[in-house]
């Protein structure tokens, strides 16, 4: 027995290793399925040794994390503008965004390496990612910000929605169902997060202009980007504010988050919720009522204009330094009409 | 040769085997850059990995020094975040209302922190004799609420002058970190292998009690083992808040799981007695090159974690028989 295994046990950890192995030049090679436009995930020898005069532009496409339905919308917008201008999308990102950042300076130090010819990155922390963009730039790779900024000038374009616009938005129509009275909850996102940041500035700004500094809004600790979190958080706020008469969520965790905290109260309708954004748990909630409306944003434009803002700069074309895609607040009548069709593809 | 021997033989051999299949799998797979050059054997790449990594194995080496003496150390991650937010609000500058100290004297001052919370952990372990699980489980929670109490929550910028350099910089024409992990990774061996305490660190995790009956102090190891873990995860945090040129409240989560799957994939076991400062190198190399690899090829993340997963449960699977043969 003894035998036995001191023989087939390094064999099968080494079959592990190159099982692994395999798996990855698996997934290197193949391309993801569910994908419409053709996203080669790797370089064939073809393509770098032979014709260098038609080589695709290869450009790496960096959420700030890959579990949002957010992020899938970009990755479409960023292909489509891909497959129209003959440029390879990478798409790569860290498995989650609470522990994001050092991730993505790797991912990014990795780019740089791979002498990509453009990145479109949406950073997870505004100070953090600086060295790292910085380094993209000297290297000579353009850089586009989407979605949430960066404290940098290393940026060819800052590509994403006025996010105060879009908090100041949910201010006004929770001004509207609550009739100017408080208590008014928020559940914020996280530290340092540009995007989320003003929009929950947007918001408590214009709640305070409206009502004259007389309602204050209350905000909960951080969601931290996830539900769960997101759900605690809004059940501590609902605990310690039981007559709270509306919560607005600044990112999809949060905004989930605060409409699960309100279905365990049983208080769904009652307490109105303002979300941000479209995964299909607020959209469905929206279209019953248990959610007042959503702010949407255009994601799918993000992803493409920042593709497309890469492909104009290498063209010699000038590129605008800030592109607005747009923000638009969507309730339970106006959710399923044609024209809004767009913006619910995140 | 006998079995124990040749099973010795194969703990040493087999994580290198794996590493080399990974560099030779990586070198022939990776995507090649404009002019066909390999990008995965480049320097830059080279370098770039002691930079992404170095923080990592930082903490594999005290982590192996713990594991060897038969605890383990939870806390490591929530130690670096503590120290690094430490050092980042000491270089606030004066006209932020800070100390402004500058970057060396913050950075020894929360290397010093690090040492305070192993000296705490080998309290509760030398002295109250609570097992190391729960002891660091505990300790892993102060210090992370003790870092968001200080941060406010949220991260804290350093704008002092020459903040870039320990992680970012080069000296003699190598990066900082990999001389930092070089230094210490021999003085680690040289206490490992050549010192008393180091085999009193075999001694106290291979076998308590008879470590007991030959009158070894283990307090006295315990406490070195768990002050220098702590002290050397302050180190990777100087490491991290220079690359971040920032504290964030979050840094270190997860990485006291990922410099134990290091330490375990590079040979050592948990049971305490068996384990090598090469094999953690080899170990944390294989993590890095394959996460690296994976990068490089645009493989998901995802994939990655399945993979890492996968070998710390071969590399223990591999334990689990030796230690019934």
């Amino acid at each position: 027995m003894t035998r036995f295994f001191a023989r087939t046990a390094p064999l099968s950890a080494a079959s592990v290793l190159l099982g692994g192995a395999l798996v990855l030049g698996g997934c290197g090679n193949g391309n993801p399925p569910e994908a419409a436009a053709p996203v080669t995930n790797s370089v064939s020898p073809a393509a770098t040794s032979g014709g260098a005069g038609d080589a695709k532009m290869r450009i790496a496409v960096i959420p700030k994390g890959l579990t949002h339905s957010f992020w899938q919308a970009i990755r479409r917008g960023a292909e489509k503008a891909g497959s129209e201008m003959n440029a390879e999308i990478i798409w790569v990102g860290p498995a989650s965004e609470s522990d994001g950042t050092k991730q993505q300076q790797q991912i990014v130090e990795d780019q740089i390496t791979k002498k990509v010819d453009g990145i479109v990155i949406a950073p997870n922390n505004k100070t953090a990612l600086v060295p790292a963009i910085d380094k993209a730039a000297k290297a000579g790779i353009p850089v586009v910000i989407a979605d949430s900024d960066a404290d940098t000038k290393n940026r060819i374009s800052y590509v994403a929605t006025d996010n105060e616009i879009g908090g100041a938005m949910a201010a006004e129509r929770i001004w509207k169902l609550t009739g100017g009275k408080g208590p008014i909850g928020m559940v914020p996102v996280q530290a340092n997060s540009e995007s989320t940041e003003k929009r929950e500035k947007g918001f408590t700004d214009k709640i305070k202009a409206l009502s004259g500094g007389k309602v204050k809004v209350i905000i909960s600790q951080f969601g931290e980007s996830d539900r769960k979190k997101s759900m605690t958080v809004a059940q501590d706020m609902l605990t310690a504010h039981p007559n709270m008469l509306a919560i607005f969520g600044s990112n999809e965790s949060s905004a989930v988050g605060a409409l699960n905290a309100i279905r365990s109260r049983q208080k769904l309708g009652k307490i109105k919720v303002i979300g941000f954004d479209t995964p299909d748990i607020l959209v469905e909630a929206v279209r019953k009522g248990d959610v007042d409306s959503i702010i949407v944003q255009n994601p799918f434009k993000m992803g493409y204009e920042g593709v497309k803002a890469i492909a104009d700069k290498k063209a010699g074309k000038e590129v605008k330094p800030r592109i607005d895609t747009g923000v638009k607040l969507l309730t339970t009548e106006d959710i399923d009409k044609p024209e809004n069709k767009e913006w619910l593809q995140g | 040769m006998s079995n124990t021997q040749i099973s010795s033989l194969l703990r040493r051999l087999l994580p290198l085997a794996g590493l080399l299949v990974l560099v030779v799998f990586f070198s022939i797979k990776a995507p090649r850059g404009p002019e066909g050059e390999n990008l995965f054997l480049s320097t830059e790449n080279i370098f770039n990995i002691a930079r992404q990594q170095s923080a990592i194995l930082l903490i594999a080496f005290g982590m192996t020094l713990v594991i060897i003496s038969g605890g383990i150390d939870l806390s490591v991650g929530s130690v670096a975040a503590f120290t690094g937010m430490i050092s980042a609000l000491l270089m606030i500058p004066a006209t932020k209302g800070g100390l402004g100290l500058t970057v060396p004297v913050a950075m020894t001052i929360g290397v010093f922190a690090g040492a305070l919370c192993g000296m705490v952990n080998a309290f509760l372990i030398g002295i109250l004799r609570l097992p190391p699980f729960i002891a660091t489980l505990g300790t892993m929670g102060i210090a992370r609420g003790a870092t968001n109490i200080i941060s406010h929550g949220g991260s804290v910028d350093v704008t002092a002058q020459g903040i870039g350099w320990l992680g970012e910089g080069n000296f003699l024409r190598l990066p900082v970190p990999l001389w930092i992990i070089i230094i210490v990774g021999l003085l680690c061996y040289m206490v490992l292998n050549k010192t008393v305490i180091g085999r009193t660190i075999y001694a106290v995790g291979g076998n308590p009690q008879a470590a007991r009956f030959a009158g070894i102090d283990q307090r006295k190891t315990l406490f070195f083992v768990y002050i220098l873990t702590s002290a050397l995860a302050g180190v990777a945090a100087m490491i991290d808040v220079s690359r971040s040129i920032s504290a964030q409240p979050g840094a270190g989560m997860g990485a006291e799981l990922d410099a134990i799957a290091a330490v375990v994939i590079g040979g050592a076991s948990l049971f305490g007695g068996v384990g090598s400062i090469a094999g953690t190198v080899i170990g944390a190399l294989v993590i890095a090159v394959l996460k690296n690899g994976a990068s490089l090829m645009s493989v998901d993340s995802f994939v990655q974690q399945i993979i890492v997963g996968v070998l710390i449960i071969a590399a223990v699977a591999f334990d689990q028989w030796q230690k019934k043969a």
